[in-house]
């Protein structure tokens, strides 16, 4: 039933939804890493590549 | 945690299989890097290697970019991700076994291709060439790393993942789920195959992997390489751990849905050309994210850009991902594809992302890589520096002449006079003008071999001026992260998320499905889709007879489609130089799609007809016959190799397996239909040349496929 309908879908939306999808994700992951305390946690994160060797 | 600092750990690092990676990386390059620059001077002056068909640029170009690809830019990746992870997790890599059978295993790969590609065993799928038997080999090689990559993690020292690590996860997810859905085929034989995707859906899965390859085998790793690279060099954090968050899952979730800008203008639906263009651009947002993110690492020590060629290379490495992803949603805009597309300026456009940003990236990182990994100093920082200059200049000078020569024929392909005619009806009008520009794109790429000669001397005698005892592993102390206590975190932030590399994992695979799913899934399930639109207007199309079947088959072999593509677009000047746009029903049996990605010589879709039999032979035999300025090679050995016959009622079998509507007698007598069109073409070759020909050789088969190009669709009513 599925596949039929997909079948027969013109899909002239498809873009849209891929833009609002992804303007999701960007405003979602642009809040998310600007939480409080994401700070600190970067900094040191960071700083990984330069400790040891 | 007082416990935990108190309990420190010594342990060992692996760089044995680092060293091995990048050695290995070194030979390819140069492989990969001497294909590259003759088939360049080929393309400049085609006597070059004329006769001899292992050496034809239409069995080398795979070669080429499959040593580029996979065995250059591969054993690169690997070199850095091994070295870095092992660094940023604090732990030895989780089996040495394993690591072992992937280091081998990924040679074994890439000398069977080398021993098949030229040979004219291929898919001909671009950059997907491999036959079966190497296609599941590359699967089984990549999951032991990919196994070993997140097992490492698992058992790792250091609590948080490093932004590196997920690019190096993507990459691994990524790339086996592109190469395992695009792979799927039904043998023939042990060395040929045909795709279950046919037509417009093989062209959309192609370009879905094509475009993918470029995004997660040769940006993501690279951008975790960066990540690290560039801060250990500079010796300095990155820029902005934040924007690197950003960047990475914008570019994950985006990178994947940019296939079908390969495919603008063509037969494919207009909603996928929308949602490929229209994610495209907004690729702009993490790539230009991304270099900023790169170069700004060095903000207070701008003056090692001056001084220490690591950073030279490791920063134009950067400025020049910049500059080809600025580029790449630039031509994945409908008008701009319209002139760029099937021209060198996408050549010169692919080479500044692969010589610029994955060839100066990798240099940086041996540069890197080998004074540390030998416990030696560099035969010669100043060899390196000329390396760097040389192979600067010899980059521009590829990426000019390409610009140069892909708008010059863009622009006279679409040259209109007054009275609406084409400005230069003969195709090789167009060619002749840049054939100069191929001598400077030849140049170009010898300078940056030359280059790279000079970093294998210096490499090679700093290795040798290494003692045996300097290659022990390096030994390295940290406390053990206690990964139970860890975990134990009330609330799910986004801190548990980078300490947890499956669910990490599964939500990269989430990222890259949903793309997937919306552009690929109305294709692979929707034959009723396709159905539908063809029995709406009464069109049907005929299959392949056997002898064009075996003509279409050397069509592949001989590496054609690298030339000519087969694919009239929905724009003005391919309508008025080759007729009708093509539509999909014309490709509905096509296993695999030849639609092709570059035009050095015209268009084939509807050439069958044009030319008389006597035309197409002469001009195989020697082009210069019938095209007085062509630079087509002439292809002398289809007049000596017999057709072969007695596969063809297997490929038959297996066309009929894939619904392609053969009869069951067609398929039992495949191989004595197709010699006795065969009898019946050579009979009027003979009476119109007057010469000798024999009934089954090669060049038959093809003239046979290339006279039925555009003649296999009819429409109720007779309208073709």
């Amino acid at each position: 039933m599925i596949k039929e309908a997909l079948s027969f879908f013109p899909m002239p939306q498809l873009p849209l939804v891929g833009l609002i999808l992804f303007a999701a994700v960007f405003i979602g992951v642009v809040l998310w890493t600007g939480r409080g305390g994401a700070k600190k946690l970067y900094d040191r994160t960071s700083r990984q590549p330069l400790d040891g060797e | 945690m007082k416990n935990q600092e108190s309990v420190v750990e010594t342990f060992q690092y692996d760089d044995d299989i680092v060293r091995k990676f990048t050695l290995a990386t070194i030979v390819w390059g140069a492989v990969a890097m001497l294909v590259g620059v003759f088939i360049a001077f080929e393309l400049a002056y085609f006597r070059l290697g004329e006769g001899i068909p292992w050496l034809s640029f239409g069995r080398l170009r795979p070669l080429h970019t499959n040593a580029a690809i996979f065995a250059f830019a591969g054993n690169a990746i690997f070199a850095g991700i091994y070295h870095s992870s092992q660094r940023l997790l604090k732990t030895r890599l989780a089996c040495d076994r394993l690591s072992r059978f992937h280091f081998w295993g990924w040679q074994l790969i890439i000398v069977s291709a080398a021993l098949t590609l030229p040979f004219g065993i291929t898919q001909s799928k671009e950059y997907a060439e491999l036959e079966w038997p190497i296609d599941i080999a590359i699967a089984v090689v990549w999951v032991a790393f990919g196994v070993n990559l997140i097992w490492t993690m698992v058992k790792r020292r250091e609590k948080h993942l490093y932004v590196a690590l997920w690019f190096y996860v993507a990459t691994f997810i990524t790339v086996a789920v592109l190469h395992v859905v695009n792979s799927i085929s039904l043998p023939v034989s042990f060395l040929k195959s045909y795709p279950v995707y046919a037509g417009v859906t093989d062209a959309l899965v192609q370009w879905w992997y094509g475009h993918n390859a470029v995004a997660f085998f040769l940006t993501t790793p690279f951008l975790g390489l960066m990540y690290y690279y560039i801060p250990k060099a500079a010796n300095r954090p990155v820029y902005s751990y934040r924007l690197s968050v950003i960047h990475f899952w914008t570019l994950v979730f985006i990178y994947i849905w940019a296939g079908p800008h390969h495919l603008l203008n063509t037969a494919l639906p207009d909603w996928a050309q929308t949602v490929g263009m229209a994610f495209s651009v907004m690729l702009w947002i993490p790539s230009w994210g991304g270099m900023i993110n790169g170069i700004l690492t060095l903000r207070g020590a701008w003056h090692l850009l001056r001084t220490d060629p690591i950073i030279q290379f490791l920063i134009a490495a950067a400025t020049f991902y910049g500059m080809s992803t600025f580029e790449g949603p630039l031509l994945s805009i409908k008008s701009v594809s319209s002139l760029a597309h099937y021209t060198d300026w996408i050549v010169g456009h692919v080479h500044s992302g692969a010589l610029g940003w994955n060839g100066f990236l990798a240099f940086g990182m041996i540069y890197y890589l080998v004074p540390r990994l030998w416990k030696t100093e560099l035969h010669n920082w100043n060899w390196a520096r000329v390396h760097f200059w040389v192979a600067t200049l010899g980059l521009l000078l590829y990426i000019i002449s390409m610009w140069a020569a892909g708008i010059t024929q863009g622009l006279m392909w679409q040259g209109i006079d007054a009275q609406g005619k084409l400005l230069y009806p003969d195709f090789v009008q167009t060619v002749v003008k840049i054939v100069p520009l191929y001598w400077v794109r030849a140049v170009g790429g010898t300078l940056y071999l030359g280059g790279f000669v000079l970093m294998i001397v210096n490499v090679w005698i700093t290795i040798k001026n290494s003692k045996a005892e300097n290659l022990a592993d390096t030994t390295d102390r940290f406390a053990p992260f206690r990964r139970a206590e860890a975990l134990q975190i009330p609330k799910l932030e986004h801190r548990t998320l980078e300490r947890m590399p499956i669910v990490l994992t599964v939500l990269a695979l989430t990222a890259i499905l949903i793309g997937s799913f919306i552009e690929l899934f109305p294709f692979i399930t929707g034959e009723h889709y396709i159905e539908n639109a063809y029995s709406l207007q009464s069109i049907t199309t005929k299959p392949y007879t056997p002898l064009q079947l075996a003509g279409r088959d050397i069509y592949i072999k001989e590496g054609c489609y690298l030339c000519h593509s087969q694919m009239i677009r929905k724009t003005v000047p391919d309508v008025l130089r080759y007729g009708k746009a093509s539509t999909m029903e014309e490709s509905r049996y096509d296993r695999p799609f030849l639609w092709g990605s570059k035009r050095t010589g015209p268009d084939l879709a509807r050439v069958g007809g044009k030319y008389p039999n006597l035309w197409h032979y002469r001009h195989f035999l020697n082009p210069r016959d019938v095209v007085p300025q062509s630079i087509m090679p002439s292809y002398t050995w289809l007049f000596k190799n017999s057709i072969d016959y007695a596969s063809l009622n297997r490929k038959i079998s297996v066309q009929r397996v894939l619904g392609v509507p053969y009869s069951e007698q067609e398929e039992n007598f495949a191989g004595e239909n197709a010699k006795a069109e065969a009898a019946v073409l050579a009979a009027s070759l003979r009476s119109e040349s007057g010469g000798q020909i024999e009934d089954d050789r090669e060049v038959l088969a093809l003239i046979a496929y290339l006279q039925v190009l555009g003649q296999m669709t009819s429409q109720a009513g007779g309208a073709k």
